[in-house]
């Protein structure tokens, strides 16, 4: 393999390295079409709710100073 | 401006003459849409935390309940536990000229697409619209 070739080749694997990290922060949004033929039923907001423990966030957080990022949990 | 992926926290608002508490909801598609004949621009999961360890398990016992934890734990008023899971069989739908809202932040992508993957195997879900 020439020397041309070589680099070629090397930057063809990096473009796709690139590629990798782009995938890997990509978010997939919700398929609208997919979710609308499933068997559904509506309820109140209230209801939907019951159950639910609001966080209480700090004020640095909700004035945008601090940035949240959730994770995975176990 | 928010996006997929964001996490918001919508204000406190009254539904059928009943204030409701301020939660914290997952964007899961923000293209415009229509349901039941109305109008929105927003689909999203909500967010809990746990009351407790025994609430803990019985949540986790539900594959939809997705667990999740802050990255940085310093980001509440009270010392309360910061683990919680994403109502992931429970859609909103709202309209964003029509709802007060912060975006404080995200959640990462590997755990939103696996949501979404969970998501679009559901069998059965429950629709929230009184907000449009």
């Amino acid at each position: 393999m020439n020397k041309r070739m070589k680099k070629k080749k090397l930057k063809s694997k990096g473009e796709n390295n690139m590629d990798a990290v782009v995938m890997n922060n990509k978010y997939n949004p919700l398929n609208m079409k997919i979710l609308r033929s499933k068997e559904s039923t509506t309820i109140s907001y209230e209801e939907s709710l019951e159950d639910i423990e609001p966080i209480d966030w700090s004020d640095e957080v909700l004035s945008g100073k601090q940035k949240v990022t959730f994770k995975g949990s176990k | 401006m928010c996006k997929v992926g964001d996490i918001i926290v919508v204000e406190k608002y009254i539904d059928e003459g009943k204030t409701l508490s301020r939660h914290s909801f997952v964007i899961l598609n923000d293209e415009t849409g229509e349901i039941k004949g109305l109008d929105y621009d927003i689909v999203y999961n909500v967010i809990s935390t746990f009351k407790g360890e025994e609430h803990k398990a019985k949540k986790l016992k539900y594959p939809g309940n997705f667990p999740i934890e802050p990255e940085d734990k310093n980001i509440a008023n009270s010392k309360m536990n910061l683990e919680g899971y994403i109502k992931a069989n429970q859609f909103y739908y709202f309209n964003k000229q029509k709802t007060k809202y912060v975006v404080i932040g995200n959640l990462r992508s590997d755990v939103f697409n696996a949501l979404i993957e969970y998501i679009h195997n559901l069998e059965k879900i429950r629709d929230v619209t009184c907000n449009l």
